[in-house]
């Protein structure tokens, strides 16, 4: 049997299909036939697809027979898609000539194993330029970003992304034809081919997410001339077989299923059916019979409940905008569920009906098992919008008096709904191409709203001051769901559109930082020059002008030098948000990712050492704080889980805060686990964040196990790591329950830092302003000096090791043991010491130079930086300076310190940090020795 | 530790090397003092010279860094050249400048300065005026010496810059010990 043959009978079969309008019993047998003579045709598991598609159909036919003239039209035609469905594959089977031969996955596979065979090396055609390669790779991991952002977009239900989406591949695949990059080529072919089906969003979504992580790590593997790993064609039968695996479920199966739900639920209760349709069959109204009193209340209800509506489409309509506030659900189910009571209690079965199913998903909504938007949006508008017809027809019931004309649609709208109700999202309705920047106005004329509906509405506005879309519905013009579906889509190209606008040169990055650096040099030279003596005494005006002018146009340039190397944190969110879907896929929760702040701007290279922290705090967030839906149901929170990213700039410095409502830290537990690894004291009365930053200590997250400390801490002491490197900080706040909140706060860049200049004798050193805590005069009685060795000093009760900068760095012309000075307090790696330097000169900012690589080991000091008077001046390494001290033994100290009230002078052998670090250096002195001897 | 032999057999092999590679040796050379005595600098690697300018020390370091100073926007470390041969420490005179060397090494450039008492001048020496580096019984001079220029009976020490500064770390290490 041919394939030419079965499709010409499927073809046949359809026409009959589609001429017949209300099937006979003789039609339904022939049907039938022809669909049992094809199913028996291509028997035996060739084509399972087709045969599944086949006996559907078969299935609906049989039911058919027993139904009344208005279903038999119905789900007559509804065999349409299925027959489509086959001839597609039909078609295909041909194409590709595969009919014939065993099943595809088995072919599938051969071409798999015939890549292993083949050597992994990727010879490049002499025809390809390298640099022409090269330049191609480079761009590559940015064009799949982008890639990724438009599938993410198209998710969504953008229509425009979806557009945009299908050119970047074709162009993708255009390139890498030309450097005969097959793979991707061939890829990207079978990705434009996916695109050109209507699968299910998320399916889709899926699919193409999974094709750019293999093209991310084909990309990667070309660059060092080997062929990706799989082979091209095994991420083309990933996306073939999933590709009919899509179509069959959810999508096929869930339809075959309704269609043999309505089916039985007709056949079970078919002389008191549960809709009313089916009930008064061949007759589309219902008669009422109420007295006066009913009528009346009747009226009430009308008028209640068109109000309501109304209400509820605002609502609806602002949804958008403001996104989903809880009070919003709850207001819109109230609607709903106080239109069900009462039409219950009138006996208006149908109303009730669509109430109670609306409420239903509405309920669902609220408990946040998924988000009112896009097209669960949208069939609330079109509950609303029956409910308004239907009340409508009880109203003319009741004013002309008889009998209720019924609605049609009904039916639909339930199924509708209750298939969001399982579970099963609908498809997107497709939202209209919206260029950037167009008015509401103008997207609802595209969408067929006429001219003049439109400017009767904007003359309007001009007395109501309400917002157009608002208007428009007020006149009753333009459906709710319309301005609603505009308004979407204004957002979306709005979105897409802030991405696109700006216009960028690509440099080499040495380039930008040899810029930078000069840039450095001439704010150096300038200021000598500005600050030079025989200029100071220079009277002359007209120097001072130009030189105040010089100095402007000097800072500005520094600052707009500084701004090259800064970029937008959205691409590092867009990973996160990608990472979120991920992860709550695959640990089955449901999360949603809300970012905020993505244009904020950071340097280059901390946007890729912020990343390691994040992808470590968001993994946390998803994987441990987020509950599982049931517990979360338990403790009465949303079902959907939320874990929200932002950023923004709060004084000097970038602020990076990743919320999540999940759990939140257990602050007992982690004292507890703290305790027992004797880092804190049982005494010690610890304020929550000193608690919470115990999650941090190396070796903490490990032993505790993950629901002893909430999860969290799984390589903290690494974020932690990463953050303190780029001299920044983390906050964290916490409510068990109720989730935490982690701040990174991090300077604006790399390069510059702010600093206090302090002096010691002739010396002078810069340190970082972000780890100062406190600084502070110093007088004898505060300092407490310890079996001679180590000192400590008490502020306002708490209690420091102190650290002599002259000891330290070896000043020779600094005051050792003076207690006339200042003391700074320092911060690092979560231990605080008091600095004893001679005075706190100037606060600046400072460019930070590395000392050169000549210099292979500074301690104490983390760079150098140019001062005004053209000198080096050096920074301290303040982490360094901190883990000088012994946490554990300090705490011991004082405990010792409160326990035995000796507040000055004692001889108490218990280790000091201090010694106990002179002594260590001094044995580390030792061995050094003996190793170069 | 019989290290002596190994130490001298490696200055042999040296030796060779040198002998082999004599016409490579030969070019210009910048030439400096240290207290009396004479030593160059292959001039490729010679960026500038500049005079004395304020040294910002850096604590904790080998005691031969003299510190770091700014070289048009760039930090620069200098090393004190006597005090890296272990000679004594002289107060800086009107003659004292930094030589600004630059170098590569396993593939990273180095830039420092280096402290001298006195530039002299630019010499070209043939590769017949060039002897191998005698062998001091092992001490750590021979390993920074190329050969031994002469030039109208001046005897010149031809530096293995990269060598004197790079593996001046470990001995800067025990000099750290010491101080």
């Amino acid at each position: 049997m041919n394939i030419e043959a079965l499709l010409e009978w499927v073809d046949d079969f359809a026409a009959v299909v589609i001429t017949t309008e209300t099937p006979d019993t003789e039609c339904l047998a022939q049907s039938r036939a022809i669909l049992v003579k094809i199913q028996e045709e291509i028997s035996e598991g060739v084509l399972p697809e087709i045969e599944k598609r086949l006996s559907v159909c078969i299935a609906v036919i049989d039911k058919l027979h027993h139904q009344d003239e208005a279903a038999k039209e119905s789900e007559f035609q509804s065999l349409l898609p299925y027959l489509a469905e086959i001839q597609n594959l039909l078609r295909k089977g041909k194409a590709s000539n595969r009919i014939s031969l065993s099943s595809d996955t088995e072919e599938e596979h051969a071409v798999d194993d015939d890549a292993d065979e083949e050597s992994d090396h990727f010879q490049l055609p002499e025809y390809v330029d390298q640099e022409v390669y090269k330049e191609f790779l480079s761009n590559f991991g940015h064009v799949l970003e982008e890639i990724e952002q438009d599938i993410l977009l198209l998710e969504k239900g953008s229509a425009s992304a979806k557009a945009d989406l299908k050119r970047k591949i074709h162009t993708l695949k255009g390139e890498a034809g030309v450097l005969s990059l097959d793979d991707v080529e061939m890829v990207c072919h079978a990705v434009e081919d996916l695109l050109g089906e209507n699968l299910p969003a998320r399916t889709t979504t899926d699919l193409l997410l999974e094709t750019v992580d293999w093209m991310r790590r084909a990309g990667k593997r070309y660059a060092d001339f080997q062929y990706p790993e799989p082979r091209g064609d095994y991420q083309i039968a990933q996306l073939k077989n999933r590709n009919s695996d899509a179509t069959d479920s959810p999508a096929l199966i869930s339809e075959t299923e309704a269609t043999y739900g309505v089916v039985q639920v007709s056949q079970a209760n078919e002389p008191s059916a549960d809709d009313l349709s089916v009930k008064d069959s061949g007759n589309d109204v219902i008669h009422v019979n109420w007295d006066e009193e009913t009528v009346t209340l009747v009226g009430e209800f009308l008028e209640e409940s068109e109000e309501g509506l109304s209400h509820a489409d605002q609502i609806l309509m602002n949804i958008d905008h403001s996104g989903m506030e809880p009070e919003k659900v709850n207001a819109l189910f109230r609607t709903f569920h106080t239109i069900k009571g009462v039409s219950g209690f009138l006996e208006l079965a149908e109303i009730t009906k669509l109430a109670h199913t609306t409420e239903t998903m509405l309920d669902q909504v609220r408990e946040g098992k998924y988000a009112l938007e896009g097209p669960v949006l949208d069939l609330v508008f079109d509950s609303t919008e029956l409910m308004r017809r239907m009340l409508k027809a009880v109203r003319a019931a009741v004013e002309n008096g008889g009998a209720i004309q019924k609605e049609f649609g009904l039916n639909a709208q339930i199924h509708k709904l209750n298939e969001v109700i399982k579970g099963r999202m609908p498809e997107a309705d497709e939202l209209l191409e919206v260029a950037p920047g167009e008015k509401l106005g103008q997207i609802l004329l595209k969408s067929n709203v006429p001219p003049s509906v439109i400017d009767a509405a904007l003359k309007a506005q001009v007395e109501s001051g309400r917002p157009l879309g608002e208007e428009l519905v007020a006149q009753g013009n333009v459906k709710p769901k319309e301005v609603s579906q505009a308004l979407r889509a204004q957002r979306i190209s709005a979105e897409s559109a802030s991405v696109k606008i700006k216009e960028t040169v690509k440099v080499d990055l040495e380039r930008v930082d040899r810029l930078v650096e000069m840039i450095g040099e001439l704010v150096i030279v300038e200021s000598m020059v500005v600050h030079a003596d025989e200029i100071a005494s220079l009277a002359s005006l007209k120097v001072r002008t130009y030189l105040s002018q010089l100095e402007k146009i000097t800072r500005d340039l520094q600052d707009t030098g500084m701004r090259m190397r800064m970029v937008p944190v959205r691409g590092v969110f867009q990973k996160m948000a990608r990472m979120v879907r991920d992860l709550a896929r695959k640990s089955g929760k449901s999360v949603r990712m809300v970012t905020a702040g993505e244009g904020t701007e950071m340097d280059r290279s901390m946007v890729e050492q912020v990343t390691d922290p994040l992808v470590h705090m968001i993994r946390n967030a998803v994987d441990h704080a987020i509950e599982s839906a049931e517990v979360r149901k338990a403790a009465g929170k949303q079902l959907e889980g939320s874990v929200t990213l932002s950023a923004y700039h709060e004084g000097g410095s970038i602020v990076i805060e990743i919320a999540d409502d999940g759990k939140g830290l257990d602050r007992d537990a982690i004292v507890d686990k703290a305790i027992r690894q004797g880092m804190i004291a049982g005494g010690d009365q610890l304020t929550d964040s000193e608690i919470f930053k115990l999650i941090f200590a190396p070796g903490f997250s490990t032993a505790a196990k993950v629901t002893e400390i909430s999860g969290r801490g799984v390589g903290m002491d690494v974020v932690k790591r990463n953050i303190e490197s780029m001299r920044g900080r983390i906050s964290i706040e916490s409510e068990k329950g109720r989730g935490t909140t982690f701040k990174l706060i991090l300077p604006l860049t790399l390069a510059i830092i702010d600093g206090m200049l302090v002096s010691c004798g002739s010396e002078k050193y810069i340190v970082p302003t972000l780890s100062i805590v406190e600084s502070l005069q110093v007088s004898p009685a505060m300092v407490n000096s310890f079996a001679e060795k180590g000192e400590l000093i008490n502020v306002r009760g708490e209690i420091f090791p102190l650290i002599r900068m002259a000891q330290l760095f070896e000043i020779e012309d600094g005051s050792p043991a003076s207690t006339d000075g200042l003391v700074v307090v320092i911060e690092g790696v979560g231990k605080k010491v008091a600095l004893f330097v001679d005075d706190v000169l100037t606060q600046q900012q400072v460019v930070i130079k590395s000392l050169g690589n000549g210099i292979q080991k500074t301690p104490f000091i983390s760079g150098g930086a140019i001062m005004s008077d053209g000198t080096v001046g050096l920074i301290l390494n303040v982490e360094e300076i901190a883990a000088l001290v012994d946490k554990r033994s300090n705490k011991k100290l004082e405990n010792a310190i409160n326990a035995t009230g000796i507040r000055t002078q004692t001889t108490a052998n218990a280790p000091v940090s201090g010694a106990l670090n002179l002594k260590r250096e001094a044995a580390m002195h030792q061995v050094q020795k003996e190793n170069t001897l | 530790m019989s290290s002596a032999g190994m130490e001298s057999a490696h200055a042999e092999k040296r030796a060779e090397e040198i002998l082999s590679s004599g016409a490579r040796l030969a070019g210009k050379y910048m030439t400096f003092k240290l207290a009396d005595e004479e030593y160059g600098l292959e001039i490729l690697k010679v960026r500038e010279i500049i005079g004395l300018m304020d040294i910002t020390r850096v604590p904790k370091t080998a005691g031969y860094i003299r510190g770091v100073i700014n070289l048009r926007g760039k930090v620069i470390p200098v090393v004190d050249l006597r005090l890296k041969f272990g000679m004594a420490r002289t107060e800086n005179t009107d003659q004292t400048v930094i030589i600004v060397v630059q170098y590569s090494n396993e593939n990273s450039d180095y830039t420092m300065g280096i402290l001298v008492d006195e530039v002299l001048e630019v010499l070209n020496i043939d590769s017949g005026q060039i002897e191998p580096p005698p062998s001091f019984g092992g001490t750590i001079e021979s390993e920074f010496i190329l050969g031994i220029g002469k030039s109208d009976k001046r005897v010149i020490f031809l530096l293995d810059i990269g060598r004197v500064l790079t593996e001046g770390d470990a001995s800067g290490l025990s000099s750290l010990v010491e101080a």
